[in-house]
């Protein structure tokens, strides 16, 4: 029997890079992509070939005219979510690309505007697998994170997904003629427990008993 | 359509490496007649990186590779090589038929658009991801997953926290090696998961037909062989993980 300690964080070892699981590199030719892409190729264990389809993608905030920082950002976003297709419904799917496609629309963005990042819809899609809820409505922060919003006639629920499992969530609950409203952050694995309070329910399906309770 | 309903392929990839070199016109000429089935395309290049540990001086070289073509939901990718093509299928995996039928679109656009050149290598490379619930233990045997596993003397005293393992070897079909590797994937893509990879790469580099129907029946029978080894590789609890 060989036991795996799921608790301890593994040591980081070799790991089999995919053949293509990353973007590519966008034609840009400004010295610090280049200077991000050659460390990147120094610390890489992976042949040549998984290198060339591994090439990161420089940051959608920093490079690049704000057309292709979007197309980055939906790209990105896109990949990410085949990671994980096995489980999803293929309509659920569909609808989803939809709306990113909406919020990353050319038209709707100033040049200013600081596009999505992978690192927040990273925690977005493992919110949406983890919580499995009706598909969120879909938005972005000023600060480049994803928004995912759920309404329930008066009720409201809008969490900001950053970075690292970190979740910044706000919500609105009519109570007969009371309006109440709550506030915080947490990470993903405390977040049913957080919403307890608030008859998550109404909004995720996967909500254990005794959080639902 | 796969066997199995949540097949666990992250990516599927056929890949016919050729013989020389393609200028770069004529992988120009393969992106075009492509980009009706791709319309998004980035070149893609290598880097390498000097360092003079003397004089500290850094330098930073860059060399076209070809190009990656690409569908509007991204799950559908070619790869066009100075020396082949590929194509690949992200997840959900569509069935062998599809991803076949797109490689052998794209390697007649090649061959229409290129210089005759030998296929020297033909590789079918697929990685799967097992994930495995938690369900609140903070153990998982190996064992109860995965056939091809690392095999451990009593060294320790505890589980073990990480591990990779890779092997080369012929297969049991003429002509056919393959190379597996397993490994826990961190972090793991859901949470109260677990998740192992398993990247099995087929593959041929001697006596491959040069007339193309001949090839893609031999490129049919790789897939037979891939889902042999990995049939072989996990046991019937992974088998329910993606029913």
């Amino acid at each position: 029997m060989i036991e795996l300690d799921t608790a301890t964080l593994p040591h980081k070892s070799f790991k089999p890079r995919s053949f293509l699981s990353s973007l590519p590199p966008p034609a840009s030719e400004a010295s610090e992509q280049l200077r991000r892409a050659a460390i990147a190729s120094v610390v890489s264990s992976t042949s040549t070939t998984s290198r060339l389809i591994q090439a990161s993608v420089p940051p959608a905030a920093v490079t690049g005219s704000l057309q292709h920082r979007l197309y980055n950002a939906l790209a990105a976003s896109k990949i990410r979510t085949a990671t994980v297709a096995m489980h999803l419904n293929q309509d659920w799917r569909t609808r989803f690309f939809s709306q990113l496609d909406n919020l990353l629309a050319l038209e709707s963005w100033d040049p200013d505007d600081v596009p999505p990042s992978e690192e927040s819809f990273t925690t977005l899609l493992r919110m949406v697998l983890f919580i499995r809820g009706r598909r969120p409505g879909l938005g972005a922060s000023a600060s480049g994170n994803f928004i995912a919003t759920w309404t329930e006639g008066l009720d409201r629920l809008t969490i900001e997904c950053k970075p690292a499992d970190v979740v910044r969530w706000v919500l609105i609950r009519q109570l007969g003629s009371d309006r109440e409203s709550a506030a915080g952050e947490t990470t993903l694995p405390r977040l049913l427990e957080v919403l307890a309070p608030y008859e998550p329910r109404r909004w995720f399906r996967n909500v254990p008993d005794q959080v639902a309770a | 359509m796969p066997p199995y309903p949540k097949a666990p392929i992250t990516e599927g990839v056929i890949h016919l490496r050729v013989a020389g070199v393609a200028t770069a016109d004529e992988q120009q000429k393969v992106v075009h007649r492509l980009t009706k089935h791709y319309p998004h395309s980035n070149p893609l290049q290598e880097f390498s990186l000097r360092i003079d540990t003397t004089g500290g001086e850094v330098a930073v070289d860059q060399k076209p590779q070809g190009f990656r073509l690409n569908t509007n939901d991204q799950t559908d990718v070619v790869l066009v090589f100075p020396d082949g093509i590929a194509a690949a299928r992200l997840a959900p995996y569509q069935g062998w038929e599809y991803l076949r039928d797109r490689a052998r679109v794209a390697h007649e656009e090649w061959r229409r658009s290129t210089a005759h050149r030998a296929v020297t290598r033909i590789g079918i490379r697929y990685l799967n991801r097992i994930d495995i619930p938690l369900n609140g233990v903070s153990q998982v045997d190996l064992a109860t997953y995965l056939a091809f596993r690392p095999q451990i003397p009593e060294i320790g005293i505890g589980p073990i926290v990480g591990y990779m393992v890779q092997a080369t070897l012929a297969t049991d079909t003429p002509l056919w090696s393959a190379s597996i590797a397993s490994t826990i994937v961190t972090p793991p893509p859901l949470l109260n998961h677990v998740s192992l990879m398993l990247d099995i790469d087929v593959f041929r580099t001697e006596q491959i037909p040069g007339n193309e129907a001949e090839l893609w029946r031999t490129i049919d029978d790789a897939r037979l062989i891939k889902n042999r080894v990995f049939e072989r590789c996990i046991t019937d609890e992974s088998r329910k993980l993606f029913a």
